[in-house]
């Protein structure tokens, strides 16, 4: 399991996060999985977890907020 | 990871080829002060350092370059051979030689790795290899010198680190930092998301009223929530700076207390010594110089001189006295002689006599007395001391046995010498008790001046066990203690108004942010409010994982360090390592608790020793834990405080656990620096004896060379 795909098992089991966006954490084991999932938070989680470069520093935070609001903004409704 | 040799080539004292062969597990090497323990500490740094190029010409052994010819080349190398997923060798050198004028050159620094495989070997850059098998990182929690320095947390950087590097997740950053100045992409989304809410509301004319005093209110408690995160983060570091102060005062706070006492002695010490010192007076040029001057023996000399002048004298009176005897015996002859009594030289007169010896007749006898005989003679004599005896005084004329005044004017003079002995045998004393004197005084400096040899002395051995903090620091820290201790006092109590100031702040910004969501909720702005709360929720829940991640970590390393706290101290009360993490969550600092989480402050040292030593073993632990593979642990001089018995414990335990684990002591020797065979006996694991060859010069180190022997495999 890659440091990805255990840091989004510990996000989603956030019971919070859980609760309000009736999150099933035991169906998903990793990234990739999540980014298939039919919930969008987990698939904006997947995104950014996907995603995310410190490399890239701001550049690369403007690309993904873009690109999770535009999806969320399509299938939030 | 296991070091399985390590080779130095005239490193220091370090001349010629030295190597000592490793195993895992426990190994022990004993070296008395000055024998080479820190020295080999260093090679070991020098070898690790993968940052830069260092041929500094200090390094090499003086009696290498003693030895080293005019335009002769030598090397100085360090080199290690170890497993890390099969053989690998690092090695470090450099060339020296020496120059017309006798200076050192130092060429060709190089910095070599080798990978074994088989029966070939893959050469590759030193630092390379070194840092893919050995990271720098991790190299930082591998080499440890003195007692003192054992507390990773110390470090402020220590726990984003451990976490990061060992911890179940790592690179939280990324995505959220809990830091305003350096947000994460989930902190960036949130106020992005949050913008694009406030624009779309905005634009919806029916709640503009509305929207513009929330947004006012939003606005002013961020700024206000903004405002006191700074000061909190001010105090915080306030705190942070002054309790890592307060935390080595902590740590050599016992030293501290020592280093005073000690130089309160050494003081006390010196100033009884001035005060003899000045004391003794060695001036004797104006009494009577010293032992050797020449008036010292001069009594001897008067003494000799009146004696000479006594015998004279005395010589002169028997000389006399015989005279008189002399002169006696001719009359008591003559007594004896004429058998009767003489008469007065007037009887008869004077011309009676001239009638007698004109007569050739004694009419005295009635006796014929003829020219020439006796009779006649004795009147002729008789007449003569009549005559002489009528003579005036004045013109008596009697030679004298002693005619000049010589001895008499050498009597006076010793008479008159006798006032100037006295004199010089007073001033005699006074120089000889002056010189016993100073003698003693001289005496009761040295007694001082050992005693000050021997605080000093102790001092060094207080320090040197004290590498992080100097004298100075010891010292200020001391004076310093109240002043830090106030500061760190007030941050906290600023800290605690704050937090609570910004949880305040926090639960009124939520409350806004919802009346605002709810505004925004059957306007045109519904989508972006829910893509805001969405964001919001998603951020708080990566903030609440990187907060369980580091705690999971932490109380994994605590149950680790408490296993290994509980097996280094068998017999002894030990208690509970904790480790409690700082309320921003960046820096945490190890306590010691009893079972009722009740805190022990000040442990003795061997206690605080082991459990800091506890929480390396558990960091070592996780790195075989999380990278399939442990790596060695280097101490210098890690158990000073420990008592004989505690550390003889210390050792075997320490060679019952499976780490690699390598231990410089001076422990194992005698106060007379020979090794303790029934210590050593004890122990179960390899043990090297490191030590300065004999015979050198202590004043010349060009003479020293640091000897190795494997004392026990």
């Amino acid at each position: 399991m890659s440091n990805n795909d255990k840091m989004l098992k510990l996000v989603l089991s956030d019971s919070e996060l859980m609760t309000k966006f009736k999150i099933d954490v035991k169906s998903i084991e990793s990234v990739e999985d999540a980014l298939k999932d039919e919930n969008p938070t987990v698939v904006v989680i997947a995104k950014i977890l996907r995603n995310i470069n410190d490399s890239k520093g701001k550049t690369n935070f403007k690309e993904v907020y873009n690109e999770i609001y535009n999806y969320l903004n399509k299938n939030l409704i | 990871m296991i070091i399985k040799e390590i080779t130095i080539q005239n490193f220091r004292s370090y001349y010629g080829l030295n190597t000592i062969k490793f195993k895992d597990g426990l190994v022990i090497v004993i070296g008395d002060n000055g024998d080479g323990k820190t020295t080999f500490f260093e090679a070991l740094e020098w070898l690790f350092d993968t940052t830069k190029q260092n041929n500094d010409p200090r390094l090499i052994s003086e009696k290498k370059v003693a030895e080293t010819p005019e335009f002769g080349f030598e090397i100085l190398k360090v080199s290690m051979t170890f497993d890390h997923d099969g053989e690998k060798i690092v090695e470090k050198s450099f060339q020296f030689s020496k120059n017309a004028e006798n200076e050192i050159l130092v060429s060709n620094f190089q910095f070599k790795g080798f990978i074994n495989e088989g029966s070939e070997r893959t050469p590759i850059h030193g630092g390379t290899l070194l840092d893919r098998c050995f990271e720098a990182a991790i190299r930082k929690y591998c080499l440890f010198k003195g007692e003192e320095n054992l507390n990773v947390f110390n470090n402020p950087e220590a726990l984003n680190y451990l976490i990061d590097t060992f911890s179940n997740i790592s690179q939280f950053d990324p995505f959220y930092t809990g830091d305003d100045e350096n947000p994460g992409f989930l902190e960036y989304a949130e106020e992005q998301a949050r913008k694009a809410l406030e624009k779309d509301l905005r634009s919806d004319k029916q709640n503009s009223q509305q929207e513009a005093i929330l947004s006012s209110n939003l606005s002013r408690l961020r700024k206000k929530q903004h405002e006191v995160r700074l000061q909190l983060k001010t105090h915080r570091d306030n705190a942070n700076i002054y309790s890592a102060k307060l935390s080595e005062i902590e740590n050599s706070k016992d030293v501290s207390d020592l280093l005073k006492n000690i130089n309160e002695r050494i003081n006390s010490l010196t100033e009884n010594k001035s005060k003899i010192e000045s004391r003794i007076n060695e001036d004797y040029s104006i009494r009577l110089l010293d032992e050797t001057w020449i008036l010292c023996g001069f009594s001897k000399v008067i003494a000799e001189f009146q004696n000479k002048v006594s015998n004279f004298s005395k010589q002169k009176r028997i000389l006399e006295k015989e005279e008189l005897k002399a002169e006696g015996k001719k009359e008591l002859i003559k007594e004896i002689a004429e058998g009767i009594i003489p008469l007065s030289p007037n009887v008869p007169d004077k011309i009676s006599m001239e009638e007698m010896i004109a007569d050739q007749f004694c009419k005295v006898c009635g006796r014929e007395a003829k020219a020439g005989t006796e009779a006649y003679n004795f009147m002729v004599n008789k007449l003569s001391e009549l005559t002489k005896s009528q003579m005036p005084e004045g013109k008596k004329v009697t030679p004298k046995l002693f005619p000049n005044n010589y001895l008499k004017e050498l009597e006076q003079k010793s008479s008159f010498l006798d006032f100037e002995v006295q004199d010089i045998n007073n001033y005699n004393e006074i120089i000889t008790s002056t010189i016993e004197f100073n003698s003693a005084r001289k005496n009761d400096v040295l007694e001082l001046q050992n005693k000050i040899n021997i605080e000093e002395e102790n001092k060094r051995k207080l320090l040197a066990s004290n590498d992080g903090l100097t004298e100075e620091q010891l010292q200020n820290a001391y004076v310093n203690l109240t002043n830090w201790w106030n500061f760190k006092n007030s941050a906290e109590k600023q800290i605690v108004l704050l937090e609570k100031e910004e949880k305040e702040l926090q639960f009124e910004i939520e409350k806004s942010q919802a009346d605002y969501n709810n505004l925004a909720k059957n306007s045109v702005a519904s989508t972006s409010s829910l893509i805001h709360q969405t964001i919001d929720k998603i951020k708080k829940a990566f903030k609440n994982a990187k907060e369980k991640n580091t705690n999971d970590f932490l109380i994994l390393l605590e149950e680790k360090a408490n296993r290994y706290l509980e097996k280094l101290n068998i017999d002894g009360f030990f208690g509970v390592i904790r480790i409690i993490k700082s309320n921003d969550g960046t820096t945490a600092k190890i306590e010691l608790k009893d079972k009722n989480d009740v805190s022990i402050y000040s442990p003795n040292q061997a206690l605080k020793t082991t459990m800091y030593m506890s929480v390396l073993f558990a960091v070592s632990d996780l790195t075989g834990l999380k990278r399939d593979n442990d790596y060695p642990l280097i101490f210098d001089a890690p158990t000073s405080s420990f008592s004989p018995q505690k550390e003889s414990d210390f050792f075997k335990i320490i060679s019952n656990i499976n780490k690699q684990c390598i231990i410089f002591t001076k422990s194992f020797l005698t106060e007379s620096g020979m090794l303790d065979s029934n210590k050593i006996e004890a122990q179960n694991c390899t043990i090297y004896r490191i030590e300065k060859q004999k015979p050198f010069d202590n004043l010349d180190l060009s003479t020293i060379q640091t000897k190795i022997t494997l004392i026990k495999d």
